[in-house]
């Protein structure tokens, strides 16, 4: 029976990651930590394989900081022994393709300090793997994560501010006389 | 008139090139003086969705009892992911709670589906001879694609609006204080005039003018209400009109048989909304078949969004309409009636929508409800109620906090005379259910003249 940890214990382990996991990444030479080196290990360590060859390809030169900075703080989740247990197949793919989205909008230090991010990550990080936080349903595990979803919320105010100009526009139309001056009016209503 | 022409005439016509006709319309020596311009503001683009229209008013089916229309899962959808007010609305129909008036007069722009431009915007003030005064927003197309409704009217008895350059169409007839007056052209009938007239004396030069210009253009279809028509029936002008369109409010037999027997055609009550246009037509009391697929009705209990059974009378509720500027979701129109279906129509009984009111003046003119209407926009008020005895005094009860009786009373003065006697009451609370405008009189349809 596999044991998945609930959200605050996820939380709390999170708010435990090392500070050297977000030391600046090495791009095109300069910085302090291997990424996608540092990646190669989580993965052969959750395998329990310790001499495999490299699985991830992450191109660091081609990603931006801040994602780089992610995968590394998600690389210290990993250490997590729930994710020992289970079955890591969908680790390449979360890491190389689930993080650059995301990453760019928020300061990487707050994926640790603000509480609300460090569950957005846990959540994140749980749904991809296929598991639901342990004490919650599936619905529920959903909902949670929409409430604290970075994306789902900038889209929301980006869509409520699209919505505010576009009432703002009609509004102004309404207001000029080539509106009122409507067309024929054939009977009275 | 606050409005004022912001147009030129290639602007409101912009498929028609030659403007002789309205001219000669607007210039006539026994014409009325109008007092503003209008046109369809049809487009080539706007011109093929009114015949579009047209055609699937021919082709299109009428929903079975029972059943919501084919059409109405992929039109909920459309609103779900295009209007802002129906964001939130469930995929399933009948989850859906009801709309009324006043939620849209809050906010009309919220109801304009994303893919509407503003270019198309068209604003329209009702002055509630019903309710509360709103802005309905339309489009050149939602509002042409009256003809077609009246077309397919009046192909059910054989009747055919000829249209053409040279030709007066439609004519409607209004009887008020003082309205928009405009000759027009309709670009979905090649060009045929659309007049805008008012029969008070004050509009012409001459009061057999009115007879004269009627006479020498004698539109194919007259329409207006029923107070209208019998002031026009007294004028007795000679013209011979296809049909009478009486609309606003509910045309008694006595009235109907009058205009028959003058005008020599038939005279259709249409139940119709300024939200949504044509909801029905009606060639015997209290009865109006549905002339509109793309428009739904449903019968809900007044109190909550549940249909009433099959048969019972309710609230009239409408969904659809063509107008992408107010999509209607389950819309309470504020009238009663029942819905039958027969084999091949669905029609709504029982109406009691609209009675028709007279008011006088004090030296015995008609008075138009719309102009009471029209004169009580200056005020906020929640609701009002007026009453006429027949001694002409009137009875006036008003719901709102910045009125006072003095400026009530300046108002009826200036619409029933110096002379009328009026009791006026403000209140602030005990707001009436039901309609926010009630207007009732001892008078009847025998008493008017112009």
């Amino acid at each position: 029976m596999i044991a998945v940890p609930t959200i605050s214990e996820l939380i709390h382990h999170i708010k435990r990651c090392p500070p050297e996991f977000l030391a600046p990444p090495v791009i095109n030479g300069k910085g302090e930590v291997h990424t996608e080196a540092l990646a190669n290990d989580v993965i052969r360590m959750l395998s329990a394989d310790l001499t495999a060859a490299k699985a991830l390809t992450l191109t660091p030169d081609k990603r931006s900081p801040a994602e780089l900075i992610l995968i590394q703080i998600c690389c210290w989740i990993l250490t997590h022994t729930f994710f020992k247990e289970i079955d890591n197949r969908w680790l390449n793919d979360f890491l190389r393709t689930q993080l650059s989205a995301i990453a760019p909008l928020i300061k990487s230090e707050l994926w640790i300090q603000d509480e609300e991010r460090a569950e957005e990550l846990a959540r994140m990080i749980l749904k991809c793997s296929g598991y639901i936080p342990a004490g919650e349903t599936r619905d529920e595990s959903l909902d949670r994560f929409d409430s604290v979803n970075t994306i789902k919320r900038l889209k929301v105010i980006e869509e409520s501010k699209a919505a505010i100009e576009r009432a703002k526009e009609l509004r102004q139309k309404m207001a000029e006389k080539k509106a009122r001056e409507a067309a024929n009016v054939y009977s009275r209503e | 008139m606050k409005l004022t022409p912001a147009l030129t005439d290639d602007e409101r016509f912009p498929l028609l090139s030659d403007l002789s006709f309205l001219k000669e319309l607007r210039q006539d020596s026994c014409g009325p003086r109008y007092n503003f311009r209008s046109g369809d503001r049809l487009t080539t683009e706007c011109l093929a969705k009114v015949q579009h229209y047209n055609e699937g008013l021919k082709a299109k089916a009428f929903w079975r009892p029972g059943e919501i229309p084919s059409w109405l899962p992929a039109w909920l959808d459309w609103c779900r992911s295009t209007v802002p007010a129906y964001r939130n609305y469930a995929t399933s129909f009948l989850q859906n709670h009801s709309l009324r008036r006043e939620q849209i007069a809050r906010a009309p722009w919220n109801f304009v589906s994303d893919e509407c431009s503003v270019d198309d915007l068209l604003v329209y003030n009702t002055s509630g001879t019903t309710g509360a005064p709103m802005d309905v927003l339309f489009d050149p197309v939602s509002q042409a694609v009256w003809i077609p409704q009246l077309e397919s009217i009046l192909a059910a008895d054989d009747i055919v609006i000829e249209g053409g350059a040279g030709r007066v169409s439609i004519c409607l007839v209004c009887l008020q204080e003082s309205t928009l007056t405009y000759a027009s052209l309709s670009t979905y009938l090649r060009g045929a005039g659309v007049l805008k007239i008012n029969l008070n004396p004050a509009d012409w030069n001459d009061s057999h003018d009115r007879i004269s210009y009627l006479e020498k253009y004698n539109p194919e279809i007259l329409t207006g209400d029923p107070f209208t028509f019998l002031a026009l029936a007294d004028l007795a002008p000679a013209i011979r009109p296809k049909a009478l369109i009486s609309s606003a409010m509910t045309l008694q037999t006595g009235v109907r048989k009058r205009l028959e027997a003058q005008f020599g055609c038939p005279v259709y009550d249409i139940y119709s909304l300024t939200e949504c246009r044509m909801i029905g037509v009606s060639k015997r009391p209290g009865v109006h078949r549905l002339i509109r697929p793309e428009l739904y009705v449903e019968i809900l209990h007044p109190d909550h969004d549940k249909a009433v059974a099959d048969g019972e009378r309710g609230e009239i509720t409408v969904t659809g309409g063509i107008n992408p500027f107010l999509p209607l979701i389950r819309y309470r129109t504020g009238d009663f009636a029942s819905l039958r279906y027969t084999d091949s129509m669905i029609e709504i009984c029982d109406f009691e929508g609209r009675e028709p009111i007279i008011f006088m003046t004090v030296d015995g003119r008609f008075l138009n409800n719309v102009d009471i209407s029209r004169a009580m926009m200056e005020f906020e008020l929640a609701a009002f109620t007026l009453h006429q005895r027949k001694d002409r005094s009137v009875e006036f009860t008003g719901w709102g906090a910045d009125v006072s009786e003095a400026e009530i009373q300046r108002v009826m003065q200036n619409l029933f005379g110096a002379a009328v006697s009026c009791h006026i009451t403000i209140k602030t609370d005990g707001l009436p259910e039901g309609k926010k405008v009630q207007y009732s009189s001892e008078f009847n349809e025998a008493d008017v003249s112009v």
